[in-house]
């Protein structure tokens, strides 16, 4: 009896947290099915931008492939800016929507928090994603056939398990911030594509790309992807997919880590400081 | 007469001093600057990347120069339409100050025109940054006389007042829409990128586009601030007026867009009145 009482009392904070998690996420997921209207602004609107950059491809005269490389390179976009604004923004707003507190004094891990954020990002954004990939086979008739396909779809889900947990360093390192958020997050966009490669090889980079390679999981992942969907040669390749994948593996734990470590950090300056509900700051 | 015209300028300066501040504030210039910058200069780098991967050609080629230019100019698209429609989403959601802006005898209209110059006095910043990054950079070169300045500040200023009146338009929408408005601004600009002829020319998309492209002040705006600064043959389907026939067509297209934003803005203040709307907060 006192055993049972006692597995129950360990399983008990396990049970609370994934609950937590759950909830976070269940807001995310049906979020978008209750204001269709998003669906508008938020999928569809934004995939055309990126039609933009396959007719500058178009205009240049380039192989086929490069169009590949666009819509890869959307797809990833979309689960980027999600990362941006709905993971390492979404404290910022929280503090802004008076739920931050709510978090803080909840009996749960602010990791849980977390992470059922980027469990219901993956799923909302995966809409968004899903759009481009369809669009870009559909209207630009690129093919997007991995030669192995549940290899790919691993190094995706790597890909994104890597740049979700970036996404919780982002989150905890954004909690200091006020208003700058905004600007940074906006810094992040372009510039972001720019030293990903998100819409040319990396390769074009010379040693920034090895600079990018070693640090972001987008770039990592799309050179990786871009490999098994147009082989070594056509999608120019910076480095061996074994030795990518190791890398997102390697990256994974290390931003989870970090992302622990920042979070603890920001939560005790913010408290110190006492700007860590402070709105409008 | 004049001061009637003082009387009339002082909230429009009152709401740039505002916009200023909002903007600014928050950091000294030069981070303030970095910020400003980072986007449109990476936007820059990209297509840079781009070509060099495909062409490999001189940075002088008139192919990339025309991308090169018509992104450097889309900041104002980017700024000052996005930037009148988030004032609306910002003062209402934010600050909650839309309300009380309303009720005061300068109007919306007059308040948001001012709030929207900061955005354009930064976006002429950055575009001229961008522009002298390709001239410094990039060994571009751009003719550089009397008449070809004069030109450009008045296509630019023709241009910001078409960019300013699609602006109004969302505003407009902004102020009936709950905080979809906040995705409706990037989402907005994404469609401009592709239809105004930015970074490719709108002959390569389907025909069933062209006419929607050719009624946007931007499209024109563009080419005729490409034809200023040197870079013809852009697109066959804007080559054909010739330069005094473009200037006609982008005063018609941003004189309509001019009226056309005035009162779709008034008809969308009135609904969103009447449906006690300016008052709403949806996102925080």
């Amino acid at each position: 009896m006192n055993r049972d009482r006692f597995a129950e009392d360990r399983l008990e904070p396990l049970r609370t947290n994934l609950r937590a998690a759950w909830a976070r996420a269940y807001v995310r997921i049906f979020a978008a099915s209750r204001e269709p209207s998003w669906i508008l602004f938020e999928t569809i609107m934004p995939v055309l931008g990126m039609f933009a950059y396959v007719y500058v491809y178009r205009a240049l005269g380039a192989p086929r492939e490069f169009e590949t490389f666009v819509v890869m390179g959307g797809v990833m976009m979309a689960y980027w800016l999600a990362v941006l604004w709905s993971m390492g923004t979404q404290w910022f707003f929280e503090k802004q929507e008076g739920n931050l507190e709510f978090y803080l004094v909840a009996p749960c891990s602010r990791m849980a928090i977390l992470a059922g954020m980027a469990l219901g990002g993956v799923v909302m954004t995966s809409m968004r994603a899903g759009l481009s990939l369809v669009a870009g086979v559909l209207l630009f008739r690129t093919n997007l056939m991995p030669g192995e396909p549940w290899l790919a779809l691993g190094v995706f889900l790597l890909t994104l398990g890597s740049l979700y947990a970036l996404g919780m360093c982002l989150a905890s390192l954004f909690l200091m911030y006020g208003r700058e958020v905004w600007h940074v997050s906006n810094a992040l966009a372009e510039p972001m594509y720019l030293v990903n490669g998100l819409y040319f090889p990396l390769k074009a980079l010379g040693p920034w790309g090895f600079a990018a390679i070693s640090t972001l999981p987008l770039a990592i992942g799309l050179d990786a992807m871009r490999q098994l969907v147009l082989g070594p040669v056509l999608a120019r390749g910076l480095l061996p997919v074994g030795t990518e994948v190791a890398l997102l593996a390697a990256s994974l734990p290390v931003n989870l880590g970090l992302a622990v470590w920042l979070l603890a950090r920001s939560e005790r300056i913010g408290k110190r400081t006492g700007a860590l509900i402070l709105r409008h700051q | 007469m004049a001061l009637r015209l003082e009387e009339r300028l002082r909230p429009v300066r009152a709401a740039a001093h505002l916009g200023f501040q909002i903007e600014s504030n928050w950091s000294d210039p030069l981070v303030f600057l970095v910020y400003a910058l980072a986007r449109p200069l990476a936007t820059s780098l990209i297509l840079l990347v781009m070509f060099k991967v495909v062409i490999g050609g001189a940075t002088t080629d008139p192919r990339f120069v025309a991308l090169y230019v018509g992104n450097a100019l889309y900041t104002y698209v980017l700024l000052l339409l996005v930037g009148l429609s988030w004032a609306i989403f910002e003062d209402r959601e934010q600050y909650r100050m839309l309300k009380y802006v309303a009720v005061a005898p300068m109007g919306l209209v007059s308040y948001l025109l001012g709030r929207s110059w900061a955005k354009f006095v930064l976006a002429t910043v950055s575009a001229t940054v961008v522009l002298g990054f390709g001239v410094g950079a990039l060994g571009m070169r751009f003719p550089f006389t009397l008449q070809s300045v004069a030109l450009g500040l008045g296509v630019t200023l023709v241009g910001a007042a078409g960019v300013a009146a699609v602006g109004l338009v969302l505003a407009g929408c902004a102020l009936v829409f709950a905080r979809q408005s906040m995705t409706m601004n990037e989402a907005t600009a994404s469609v401009l990128y592709l239809l105004c002829g930015v970074v490719f020319p709108p002959d390569l998309m389907p025909r069933l586009l062209h006419p929607v492209a050719l009624a946007l002040p931007m499209t024109w705006w563009l080419e005729a601030s490409r034809r200023i600064l040197g870079v013809r043959g852009f697109s066959p389907l804007l080559a054909q007026p010739g330069d005094a026939a473009l200037g006609a067509i982008l005063l018609a297209v941003t004189a309509a867009w001019v009226v056309g934003g005035f009162v779709v803005f008034a008809l969308l203040e009135r609904r969103a009145r009447s449906n006690g709307l300016l008052d709403i907060t949806t996102a925080w």
